[in-house]
């Protein structure tokens, strides 16, 4: 079979390229510990709000012995609860999201942060938040016809500033 | 415009075309730059996620 040099080095051009592409991201993922958000966790989605977890009055920002942050929030149509949300920066944060309702998606811009929410599972992500502001936190799946309206506001702030003390839990 | 012997063209049709090798070496670079910088300037950015 007959290759013409042009194509011979493009092939080879073209390895390279992927070489390089999978290399970063095997490289990170075993040395960074990145990899997509794979928690398996079932809960009874039509009893939600009767876990201890989930129920209203327990939802929000908690912090935890180690120093860490976790968040817990249901996503139902059209919003996510609690509205606002307010997370240290450059600490572990681990966000909790479960759904009474239909499928919801989950997207906080200018961070990693990006998961869908499974009626009967519990999505987690873990993260480390690099930067501070205002972001809006919005579903990005279609979840019925008030869809371009459930969002919520995450404040990420710097770790000296958190918890307020009127935030403090 | 010069009149090309026919070994000359003989020899320009059999040979590697130099601007489509340079075409296919710039795109690369620029594929390849770019694609470290979204993946380490952005994506590794934005902090560890699991």
């Amino acid at each position: 079979m007959h290759v013409d040099p042009l194509e011979k080095i493009w092939i080879v051009i073209a390895g390279l390229l992927t070489a390089m592409m999978l290399g970063a991201i095997f490289y990170t993922a075993l040395a960074g510990n990145i990899h997509p958000p794979s928690n398996v966790e079932v809960i009874d989605s039509t009893a939600l709000h009767l876990t201890e977890e989930f129920a209203e009055d327990n939802l929000g920002v908690r912090e935890n012995p180690d120093g860490s942050v976790t968040v817990t929030m249901v996503a139902t149509r059209y919003g996510f609860y609690p509205q606002h949300v307010e997370i240290p920066a450059h600490t572990p944060v681990t966000f909790r999201f479960a759904t009474p309702d239909v499928l919801h998606g989950l997207h906080i811009p200018n961070t990693n942060v990006d998961v869908m929410v499974i009626p009967g599972y519990v999505s987690e992500v873990n993260t480390v938040l690099q930067i501070t502001g205002s972001f809006p936190l919005y579903c990005n799946e279609y979840c019925g016809i008030g869809h371009h309206e459930m969002w919520s506001r995450v404040t990420i702030v710097p770790p000296r500033g958190w918890p307020r003390d009127d935030a403090r839990t | 415009m010069n009149k090309l012997s026919p070994e000359d063209e003989k020899a320009i049709l059999q040979s590697t075309p130099k601007g489509t090798f340079a075409i296919l070496v710039i795109y690369a670079l620029v594929f390849g730059v770019a694609w470290l910088a979204l993946y380490f300037g952005r994506f590794m950015a934005h902090g560890p996620v699991n």
